[in-house]
C-alpha cells in the first residue's frame, strides 16, 4: 500500500552456522527471521512482542541495516531501503532512526551531550552553527531535559535522562519511522511510566510510526495501536491491541498473555494459567512445520509437516495456525 | 502467631565509600513466619537484597559496616554469630537462589559435583546417598530426566533449567527459610510462570518460608503472603497482598501501582513518578521520597516519620497519617 | 513531522510533560566532568605514579637543556685522567679514554629517551591505524591484516634490525624507525582487540545507524575510546624500546662511538667493571630509574583510566 509508513516484505535473516571446523559451510542455518511482512501505517505504534529468541530484537535491526538480511525488502516512505547503496542510503538512513535499549551503552561516554546531538545533523551535512544549535536545543527541549545538559558527559546522567537524550537524538533528524528496541526494559520501574509517556507524546506531536520491540507484554498493551506476536523467526498473530488481549487466537499468544503477572492478588490468585511445555527448540534447528508444534496444546498431524501462514480471521487480525483455521 | 522463624530488628546496614557513607539499609524490621511467603518489593537502589545479604554475612565488611540491629533466626542473632555458625547456617537452614543462575553455578563442574556438595557438607550425608536425595529434587522441581542432568554441565541447560537445578540445589538440605533474590527476573515470562508455580508447591510441600525479593509488582501479588515495599534503604509499608494493593496508606506504593502498566486493562494514560531515585550517599534524615511525593509535607524533608497502623498487621511509615 | 525541514519548532509549543522536569538539575554544576579529567584526577592521588612521573619530567628537562648543563663535550678525551673514580671535577668520574663520565651519560640519556620516545610513535601510530582498520572492517581481510602480524611476530626482530643495519648503513634514524616497528605489532593486536569489542556496542550502532561514515566511526568513536589501553601500553613501549636499543648497543649494533647511549655506556661498564665499577653503577642506575618511573606510571595511567573504578 503506498500510503504506508513502511512495508516489509518476507525478510529473511539467516546466519551461515558451522558445526564444526571441517563441516562444509553454510549448510546448516540459524534462522533468526524466518520470513516476516508487516506494514507500519502512518501515525500508528506496532508493538514487537515475544519471548528471547523470537527474533524481534533481529528483526529490527535487520530493518535499519545493523544486521545484513538474507532475503526479502524494506520499503520506507515508498523508497526501497534495503537496495540503497552509498549516498542515496545516507540519505534515507534519516527516514528511519533507532532507540535502543540500553541507555549506559548507546551514548558514546568520550564525547558531551551537545556533541552526540550534533553528529547526526553533521554526518548530515547541516552547516549552519546556529541552526545546528537551535535544533539541538530544540530536541532536548523536546524530551524533557534542559540545555545546561549540553557540556555535560553521559556518566553524569541517570538511566532515564540518558535514555532522554537517546530519544532526542533520534528524534534531531525528524525521522518519519522509529524503531524503538526494549527502550524501558533497563530502566527502573518508577522511570519506566515517565519514558513511556515521552514516547507517546513525541509520537502524537510529530506524528511518528513507531514499532515498539518489547518482551513485557504489559507495557507494550500500554503504547500500541497493533501488536504483532513473534515466535522463532515468525509472526504467529496481529491483531489491533484491545482485540489481542480481549481475544488471542494463536495458542501461543494465549499462554503468552495466561503467563503474564497481574498486579492485583485477587486476579491472581483465580487465573488459570495456559502451561507450555517443554522448551524452547534452537533457532538452528527449527522443527518442520509449525514452528510451535513441539509445545502446543492444540496440535494435531498437520502441524508436524506444514507450515502455517497469517492469515485474516477477523478485521485486522491475523493467525498463523492450523487449529484457528479449522474453525475461525 | 507461632513464633517467627525469623525476624530483623532495625537493621542498619552502611557502605563506608571514598564519597560518603551510603546508607543501603537504614533501619528496617519485618519478620517472617514459618511457611508464609514474604514478598520484599523495591526498585534498584531501594537496598531490598543488601538488606538480606548484610545479616547473612555475604557482603565484604569493609566497605559494609552493619551499624546497628539485630537479625534473630530461630532466636539466634546473626549478626553476632561467628562466622563458623554461619557458615553452617547458609545453604544449609537458610538457602538463597539469585537472579543469575549462569554465574551461581560452576561451568568447570557436572551439576551432580555441585548439587550433592550441601549435602555431604551439612547433612553428612555418603556420596551415594547425596546423589539420590539430589535426583528427586530434581524430579521434583520438574526435570524429566535427572540421571542425564545430574551428568550435566551448567552450559547444556536454558536458563529457565539453571534456575530449576538452583532451586533443587537449594532445598535439598530442606531448608527453614528459602532467600529468592529476583530469581525469575532474567527469564521469559512463561519460563517465569513454570519457575514461580514449582516454587509455590515446593513451599507447600515442605513448609518452609520464602522471602521473595523483586521489582515486579505482578509476581509479588502472585506469590507473596505479605509485602514490605522498601525505598532508598528504608522501609515505606508492610502488610498482607490484600492490604497492600488494595488499600495501600502509603504515597510511593500507590504511586507504583499507578504506574505500572497492566496487561488486563488499556490504560488511556500512566500517572508517572517524577523525578529521580534518590543519591543514597547524600541522604538527609527526613523521607527519601520527599522531592517525588506529590503529597509531601514541610516535616517530610527533615524528619523520617514514625509507624502507623491503618490496620493490624498493616504498617505504614508516612507524615499524612498523622493529620488523620 | 511537517515537511518544511525546521519542524522541530513546533507551531505551538507544545506543552513539556510535567514529569519529565527533572527536579534536581539545581543541583548539576555547569560544565561537565569528562571521563579523561576523571581518571587524571585519581591519577594524581596514586603516589608511585606520580613519583615515577616528576622523576621522568625531570629527566626529560636535563636531557634538553644538556648542551648547557654538560661541563665537557661527550667526545672529550683527556688521557692524562684515565679511570679516574667520581671527584668534584668528575662528577662521575671518566672512562677509559679520560671522557667525563658524567657528561657522556647525559647525552647517553637524550638518546636513549629519543630512541624510546620517537619508536614510540612510530608504534603507536603504524599500530593503531592498522589495527582500528583491521577490527573494524572484520571478516575475511581482518583475518589477513593478523595473519600478516602473526608472520612478521615470528620473525626474531634482531635478525630484522642487523639486516636493516648492514643494508642501510648505521643511521640513528633508521635505529628509530626500525625499533618502532617491532613493538607495532602487539599495539595493533591491542587496537585491534579494543575495536572488535567496541564494535558490537550500542552507541557504534547508533552512529552506523545515522548514516555516519565508516572513517569517521573509527576516528571519532573507536579510537578514542581505545586510547585507554593504548595509553598504558605506551608508556610500557618505551621501557622496552630503551632496553632493546640498549641491547643492541650492547651487541655493537647501536649507536657508534665516540656517541654514546645508555646501552653502549653499560656495555663499556661491563667491560671495565672489576677496575672501574662506577662506569657501570652510573648509567645502569639511570636506565633503571628510568624504566621503573615508565612503569609505575604506566600502571598507575592503567588503575586510573580503568572504567569500572570510574564508577565509585
Amino acid at each position: 500500500m503506498s500510503t504506508a509508513a513502511m512495508v516489509v516484505e518476507d525478510l529473511k535473516v539467516h546466519y551461515p552456522v558451522r558445526k564444526h571446523l571441517f563441516s562444509p559451510s553454510k549448510s546448516t542455518f540459524l534462522k533468526a527471521v524466518d520470513g516476516v511482512s508487516l506494514e507500519l501505517r502512518p501515525g500508528e505504534i506496532l508493538g514487537l512482542v515475544g519471548e528471547s529468541g523470537c527474533g524481534k530484537s533481529s528483526l529490527g535491526r535487520a530493518i535499519i541495516r545493523l544486521n545484513k538480511p538474507t532475503s526479502g525488502k524494506v520499503q520506507i516512505g515508498g523508497v526501497d531501503f534495503l537496495s540503497l547503496q552509498g549516498a542515496p542510503l545516507r540519505k534515507a538512513r534519516t527516514q528511519v532512526q533507532m532507540i535502543f535499549q540500553d541507555p549506559y551503552a548507546s551514548l558514546d561516554p568520550r564525547m558531551t551531550v551537545f556533541d552526540i546531538l550534533a553528529e547526526p545533523l553533521v554526518t548530515h551535512k547541516t552547516r549552519d552553527r546556529q541552526l545546528l544549535a537551535r535544533k539541538i536545543r530544540l530536541s532536548l527541549e523536546t524530551v524533557g531535559l534542559s540545555s545546561r545538559a549540553l557540556k555535560k558527559y553521559p556518566h553524569e546522567f541517570s538511566g532515564g535522562q540518558r535514555q532522554r537524550i537517546a530519544i532526542a537524538r533520534a528524534l534531531i533528524l525528524e525521522p518519519k519511522v522509529i524503531i524503538a528496541d526494549e527502550p524501558v526494559s533497563s530502566l527502573d520501574v518508577s522511570v519506566q511510566a515517565q519514558i513511556l509517556n515521552l514516547l507517546k507524546q513525541i509520537q502524537t506531536q510529530f506524528g511518528l510510526s513507531m514499532i515498539f520491540i518489547s518482551h513485557n507484554l504489559a507495557v507494550v498493551r500500554y503504547i500500541s495501536d497493533r501488536i504483532a506476536v513473534m515466535y522463532l523467526g515468525k509472526i504467529v498473530e496481529v491483531a489491533p491491541r484491545d482485540e489481542l488481549y480481549r481475544s488471542p487466537r494463536h495458542p501461543y499468544t494465549q499462554a503468552l498473555i495466561s503467563a503474564v503477572p497481574i498486579p492485583d492478588p485477587r486476579l491472581e490468585r483465580e487465573r488459570r494459567r495456559i502451561p507450555l511445555t517443554g522448551e524452547l527448540p534452537s533457532p538452528i534447528n527449527p522443527p518442520k512445520g509449525c514452528a510451535f508444534c513441539t509445545r502446543c496444546s492444540k496440535v494435531f498431524d498437520r502441524c508436524r509437516t506444514e507450515a502455517p501462514v497469517l492469515r485474516s480471521v477477523a478485521s485486522a487480525h491475523s493467525v498463523s495456525c492450523f487449529e484457528v483455521e479449522k474453525s475461525p | 502467631m507461632s513464633a517467627p522463624i525469623l525476624e530483623v530488628k532495625d537493621l542498619k546496614a552502611h557502605f563506608h565509600t571514598r564519597r560518603g557513607i551510603v546508607k543501603a539499609v537504614d533501619g528496617i524490621s519485618f519478620q517472617v513466619q514459618p511457611g508464609e511467603t514474604l514478598g520484599i518489593v523495591g526498585e534498584s537502589g531501594s537496598g531490598k537484597s543488601v538488606c538480606q545479604m548484610s545479616y547473612l554475612g555475604l557482603i565484604p565488611q569493609p566497605p559494609l559496616r552493619i551499624a546497628g540491629g539485630e537479625a534473630l533466626f530461630k532466636g539466634t542473632d546473626l549478626l553476632k554469630a561467628r562466622p563458623s555458625t554461619m557458615r553452617q547456617l547458609r545453604g544449609n537452614r537458610i538457602s538463597m537462589i539469585f537472579q543469575e543462575p549462569m554465574t551461581s553455578l560452576n561451568p568447570y563442574l557436572r551439576i551432580g559435583s555441585q548439587l550433592i556438595e550441601p549435602l555431604v557438607l551439612h547433612c553428612q550425608k555418603s556420596k551415594k546417598e547425596a546423589w539420590k536425595i539430589a535426583s528427586e529434587a530434581l524430579a521434583a522441581v520438574g526435570i524429566s530426566d535427572p540421571e542425564a542432568a545430574m551428568r550435566a554441565y551448567p552450559h547444556e541447560f536454558s536458563g529457565g533449567m539453571r534456575q530449576r537445578v538452583m532451586i533443587a540445589m537449594a532445598l535439598t538440605t530442606k531448608p527453614d527459610v528459602l532467600i529468592a533474590d529476583e530469581p525469575t527476573t532474567a527469564l521469559d515470562v512463561t519460563v517465569q510462570a513454570q519457575i514461580l508455580e514449582i516454587l509455590k508447591k515446593l513451599q507447600a510441600q515442605t513448609g518452609m518460608a520464602v522471602i521473595f525479593i523483586t521489582h515486579d509488582l505482578g509476581v509479588v501479588a502472585g506469590i507473596a503472603d505479605r509485602v514490605l515495599v522498601m525505598y532508598a534503604g528504608r522501609l515505606f509499608e508492610e502488610g498482607t497482598t490484600e492490604h497492600v494493593f488494595y488499600r495501600s496508606h502509603h504515597p510511593y506504593t500507590q504511586a507504583l501501582l499507578r504506574s505500572t502498566p497492566r496487561i488486563d486493562v488499556t490504560q488511556g494514560s500512566l500517572p508517572a513518578i517524577g523525578g529521580l531515585p534518590p543519591d543514597l550517599s547524600r541522604l538527609t534524615g527526613g523521607c527519601p521520597f520527599y522531592e517525588r511525593c506529590g503529597q509531601h509535607k514541610d516535616v517530610c524533608a527533615n524528619q523520617f516519620p514514625k509507624v502507623y497502623w491503618p490496620e493490624p498487621n498493616h504498617r505504614s511509615y508516612c507524615h499524612l497519617e498523622e493529620a488523620v | 513531522m511537517s515537511s518544511d525541514g525546521i519542524s522541530l519548532y513546533p507551531p505551538t509549543p507544545a506543552p513539556a510533560p510535567a514529569s519529565a522536569m527533572v527536579p534536581s538539575e539545581d543541583a548539576m554544576e555547569e560544565a561537565g566532568v569528562s571521563l579523561w579529567q576523571d581518571a587524571f584526577r585519581r591519577l594524581f592521588k596514586n603516589r608511585l605514579a606520580m613519583g615515577g612521573f616528576f622523576f621522568l619530567v625531570f629527566l626529560t628537562l636535563v636531557c634538553i637543556l644538556t648542551p648547557w648543563i654538560a661541563p665537557y663535550s661527550f667526545d672529550q678525551q683527556n688521557l692524562q685522567y684515565t679511570l679516574q673514580p667520581p671527584s668534584w671535577t668528575h662528577w662521575m668520574g671518566t672512562d677509559v679514554l679520560g671522557r667525563d663520565l658524567f657528561t657522556r651519560v647525559l647525552y647517553g640519556g637524550r638518546i636513549s629517551m629519543l630512541v624510546g620516545i620517537l619508536a614510540s610513535i612510530v608504534s603507536v601510530i603504524v599500530g593503531v591505524v592498522y589495527g582500528s582498520v583491521s577490527g573494524f572492517i572484520g571478516g575475511r581481510t581482518d583475518n589477513l591484516m593478523m595473519r600478516f602480524v602473526d608472520i612478521l611476530y615470528a620473525l626474531p626482530f634482531i635478525f630484522l634490525v642487523i639486516i636493516l643495519m648492514v643494508y642501510f648503513g648505521r643511521n640513528i634514524f633508521l635505529l628509530f624507525i626500525a625499533l618502532g616497528l617491532t613493538q607495532w605489532l602487539t599495539m595493533a593486536r591491542i587496537v585491534r582487540g579494543q575495536v572488535i569489542s567496541l564494535k558490537h556496542k550500542e552507541f557504534v550502532q547508533a552512529a552506523e545507524s545515522m548514516g555516519v561514515p565508516a572513517h569517521s566511526i573509527i576516528f571519532r568513536h573507536l579510537i578514542p575510546n581505545s586510547l585507554g589501553p593504548v595509553i598504558v601500553y605506551l608508556t610500557l613501549t618505551v621501557p622496552s624500546v630503551i632496553l632493546d636499543e640498549a641491547f643492541l648497543s650492547f651487541l655493537g649494533l647501536g649507536v657508534q662511538a665516540p656517541m654514546a647511549s645508555w646501552g653502549t655506556l653499560i656495555s663499556n661498564g661491563v667491560e671495565a667493571m672489576e677496575v672501574a665499577p662506577w662506569l657501570l653503577i652510573f648509567p645502569a642506575t639511570l636506565l633503571s630509574l628510568s624504566l621503573f618511573s615508565l612503569n609505575f606510571l604506566g600502571d598507575g595511567l592503567r588503575d586510573a583510566l580503568d572504567p569500572k573504578g570510574a564508577r565509585d
